[in-house]
């Protein structure tokens, strides 16, 4: 190694040293440039076992699905009359009732689609683990990717699920066993109810670039299926943090108590 | 008429799309009610999902009251490089918002203007 090279590889690692709760850390094994900056338009990484590696912790580019998951579908979401007057409720109500704005979880997709807020995916050959901050308390999900099958749901639940399949190189996720709790977005506050099946079709563009392609298939509330296409980047050399709903004051202050 | 009339200078807030967050901002705060105050700082309660900042406001009067600014969750502001203890009691800041519907001492912080120039955001303008 150049003497250069060893100086920099020294200031390197005294710079991850100092860093505050892991902001700023280099992340092992991302590819990088000659200059040492993350090359985010490398080739997908890949697996032992020869599948896309999902790994990273990642960022919605915007938060505009969040706003409205259903931004894409022509139409917007083909809501049922009582979904449809739920909506409107909502908002006439000023979204008092979100239960994200109570601390509760956010629900899936809506997990993945809040900007500014960040997620990582923990990829091993039998499962796919994502950690999610979440703007209320941190929220994990199980993607079982061992062959078995969705369960008998006895208990819903506010993520449901997950298990996942290989088509080529898309990690196809199905999810059922959802409560009827959740929004699935927060201005249009499209409910969901316990038929909610969610589809998510993971695919890694290169090492910078994650989409989410998501099918909300939920006949209790929707006439028919309808699709959202969720843009999502890589957050190099960082980790994600805990969050924990601390502010319950400020909760009870915001709902108009 | 509230003191808060004679603080309120109607600067520039740069046009912010509506500011809802996990909860609707307009459940709480009036985007037609923008402040723009200065004043020293008296706590900081670093919480999530939001953060507070109070500050004594002084009007023209002399006369001070304290305000409460809620702000962006504390993961954030560390990313932005606002950490719990960049502003401590006894600095002087100033808070562009929203005041709250309710007419209280309580605001939604849009910008902060820290002790040594730097702006930063206070709430997350794509959350």
């Amino acid at each position: 190694m150049s003497r250069l090279s060893r100086i920099f590889a020294l200031v390197v690692v005294l710079a991850a040293a100092a860093s505050a709760q892991w902001l700023s850390y280099p992340t092992p094994g991302l590819p990088r440039t000659a200059d040492h900056k993350p090359n985010l338009a490398a080739p997908t990484p890949k697996t032992a076992d020869g599948k896309p590696d999902f790994t990273g912790v990642w960022l919605p580019d915007s938060g505009a699905h969040y706003r409205d998951l259903s931004m894409d579908f022509p139409g917007g979401a083909p809501a049922l009359p009582w979904a449809k007057q739920i909506s409107e409720k909502r908002d006439a109500d000023n979204h008092k009732d979100d239960p994200l704005a109570l601390c509760l979880p956010p629900g899936v997709p809506r997990v993945e689609t809040h900007g500014g807020h960040m997620f990582k995916i923990v990829q091993t050959p039998r499962e796919v683990v994502i950690l999610y901050e979440t703007s209320a308390n941190d929220v994990f999900r199980e993607v079982f990717t061992d062959g078995r099958p969705l369960p008998e749901i006895t208990q819903p639940s506010w993520k449901g699920y997950s298990i996942g399949k290989w088509e080529g190189d898309t990690l196809v996720v199905d999810t059922k066993g959802f409560n009827s709790k959740g929004w699935l977005d927060t201005y249009k506050a499209h409910p969901q109810t316990e038929m909610l099946h969610v589809t998510e079709r993971f695919r890694r563009l290169n090492v910078g670039k994650l989409e989410i392609g998501v099918t909300i298939d939920d006949p209790g509330a929707y006439s028919k299926p309808w699709t959202a296409t969720l843009p999502i980047h890589l957050v190099p050399d960082t980790e994600i943090m805990e969050t924990v709903c601390e502010d319950s004051e400020g909760m009870l202050h915001q709902v108009g108590k | 008429m509230k003191k808060l009339a004679l603080m309120l200078a109607f600067g520039a807030i740069a046009a912010v799309a509506p500011l809802s967050a996990h909860h609707s901002f307009a459940a709480e705060y009036d985007m037609n009610k923008p402040l723009n105050v200065t004043g020293t700082v008296t706590k900081v309660d670093w919480l999530n999902p939001h953060a507070h900042i109070y500050i004594d406001v002084k009007d023209a009067s002399g006369k001070v009251a304290n305000w409460e600014f809620e702000m962006q969750a504390p993961n954030q502001l560390i990313r932005s490089g606002f950490t719990r203890t960049t502003v401590k009691p006894g600095d002087v800041i100033t808070i562009e918002g929203y005041a709250a519907k309710d007419g209280s001492n309580l605001g939604n912080a849009v910008n902060i203007t820290l002790p040594d120039g730097r702006k930063i955001k206070g709430r997350n303008p794509d959350a």
